[in-house]
């Protein structure tokens, strides 16, 4: 059976959730918004009842050098432990120095002392999770002139030296390749096909910075065409990886969301049909 | 090696986005958009985000002073104080006390104690859950034992003294917009304990012996001293105080300083 989509939980439809109870595949949190109490807590117990939930952290800066946070690791370990999510996952970046908290997820430079920084960061969550997390690729608007490898091969390389998984966020591919001129379907082709568990889909804006025009992953707006086209390759490379939909700004009612899970899933059977019917496709092929 | 390039580069980044400072843009590959545009992708993107946070936060406070100027008090507090956690549930503890002395709100006397209220209203829906005890918890501590016990007060509590009529001001700016009303400023304060009860933010004026004997336990002083500072704030009637409060859920038990009377609670033998 093809997995189903599934939708991010934001606090604006908590209320038309426990109303609706939309016929989607999963529910996905970040995490950081659950580590009161009060009522988002009510609500993603009684969401947990109806739905398998997946655990996304915004904020443990898997990308700091000073490391991680023991107390924000051990408040996301609680939180796991409590609502026992099928999937775990955090990002390729990092929001965190000297105890201040930038509320982004920044980029890195693709260095060798990067990953020995971040797989020491991964290794250490998966330790105290006791399980295998997913690091979800970044979209970005800058690179640093010290990295010494791709993105695509830092990810395969901190998969080898962690043993973490990948969520392969296809909006993130398609913005960062537009932004820094790579070819988006070859990203896909090069990550590591067994390691990606989750697929993320999303919206971005274009904003024009000095008549450049720069994609913003904003979570803002439908999932666009050449994103769809990209996320058709992904699931026929990976899958059986849960695809969701996320939307951080503009959120629109629940519903809209909804159909465009709906439409990840009648994209991914189309996909698979179109797979039976002819040849597997092959890494060179897509590549 | 004390501190790595990727170090160096974190604190860079961080100079940059919380005060301008251009060192990292050096790091980085210059190809199309200037290297500073792209650092100010983030910079936006810092100021911004966290300014919606506080918005959410401070929402009467906002609806007082107008968007523009909120986001420019925002704007200072994000570059002095930047969060120091990821849950921005929590972020602003410390905002009231920037407008109370930012020069802009000199005019505004009451907008700080406005603001500490909107913290306490935010803390009251996001403070963790921790149950609460009834009065049959206390009931079974005999006379000396209920005088010496530490009570431990619910965490989603917190306790305000205002000059100003700050529950008048809340609701006033809580209507639809366009029906705003009018507050009297000279109305009088009051003294607030603004809490969770049964899942929804709450608050309650005190008299003044009520608050100082709930101060005086938030406080972590016994129940004995909490009393006499309570007696001597007015007419007080213990049995009434710990009656409401355990009505409301303020209390969750015993501070751990009191080891022996959790136990007691429990019914074993320490």
């Amino acid at each position: 059976m093809l997995p189903r989509a599934g939708i991010g939980l934001r606090a604006v439809h908590h209320e038309a959730v426990a109303e609706t109870r939309p016929d989607i595949g999963w529910f996905e949190i970040h995490a950081e918004n659950y580590l009161g109490g009060g009522s988002p807590v009510q609500t993603l117990d009684a969401v947990r009842r109806d739905y398998p939930v997946a655990l996304h952290g915004v904020g443990l800066s898997l990308g700091s050098a000073q490391g991680l946070d023991d107390g924000h690791l051990d408040r996301i370990a609680a939180l796991a432990e409590r609502i026992e999510p099928f999937l775990v996952s955090e990002h390729l970046s990092w929001s965190v120095v000297d105890g201040r908290y930038l509320n982004d997820l920044l980029p890195l430079p693709y260095t060798r002392e990067a990953l020995d920084i971040v797989a020491a960061n991964v290794g250490r969550l998966q330790d105290r999770l006791k399980r295998r997390i997913l690091v979800e690729n970044p979209s970005t608007y800058l690179r640093f002139r010290a990295s010494e490898m791709k993105e695509w091969e830092f990810l395969r390389a901190l998969v080898r030296r962690s043993g973490c998984g990948l969520l392969c966020d296809v909006n993130n591919i398609h913005v960062s390749a537009r932004n820094h001129g790579f070819d988006a379907s070859a990203y896909l082709a090069a990550l590591p096909a067994d390691a990606v568990g989750e697929l993320h889909l999303a919206g971005h804006a274009v904003n024009e910075a000095d008549g450049i025009g720069i994609l913003i992953d904003d979570h803002g707006s439908p999932v666009g065409d050449a994103v769809w086209r990209l996320f058709d390759q992904a699931v026929a490379l990976f899958p059986s990886a849960p695809a969701l939909v996320e939307w951080d700004s503009n959120i629109p009612p629940l519903a809209r969301l909804v159909a465009e899970a709906r439409q990840a899933d009648r994209r991914r059977a189309e996909t698979a049909s179109a797979l039976r019917s002819e040849p597997a496709p092959t890494r060179a092929r897509v590549a | 090696m004390s501190q790595g390039t990727l170090a160096r580069i974190q604190d860079e980044f961080a100079r940059a986005l919380l005060l301008g400072d251009e060192a990292a843009a050096a790091r980085l590959v210059e190809d199309g958009l200037p290297a500073a545009a792209r650092l100010q992708i983030h910079r936006n993107h810092l100021f911004h985000s966290l300014t919606q946070a506080l918005m959410q936060t401070f929402a009467t406070v906002e609806r007082l002073v107008g968007e523009r100027f909120f986001a420019g008090l925002a704007r200072a507090y994000v570059a002095e104080q930047p969060p120091r956690s990821p849950c921005l549930f929590e972020y602003g503890e410390s905002f009231a006390d920037l407008i109370a002395r930012h020069p802009a709100c000199a005019a505004l006397p009451y907008l700080a104690d406005v603001a500490r209220f909107d913290f306490a209203v935010n803390l009251a829906w996001n403070a963790p859950d921790r149950p609460a005890i009834g009065l049959d918890g206390l009931v079974r501590l005999d006379a000396d034992s209920l005088a010496g016990a530490r009570l431990a007060l619910t965490p989603s509590l917190t306790l305000l003294h205002s000059d100003y009529p700050l529950a008048a001001i809340w609701r006033a700016n809580h209507r639809p917009r366009g029906e705003e009303e009018g507050v009297d400023l000279d109305a009088g304060g009051g003294r607030f304990m603004i809490w969770r009860h049964e899942g929804e933010a709450a608050w309650r004026e005190l008299a003044p012996a009520d608050f100082a004997f709930l101060q005086s336990l938030a406080d972590g002083h016994c129940l004995g001293e909490a009393a006499e500072t309570a007696g001597g704030r007015g007419s007080f009637d213990l049995a009434a105080a710990l009656s409401l409060l355990a009505g409301q859920g303020v209390l969750i038990g015993f501070r751990s300083a009191a080891a022996q009377m959790s136990s007691v609670i429990n019914g074993e033998v320490s």
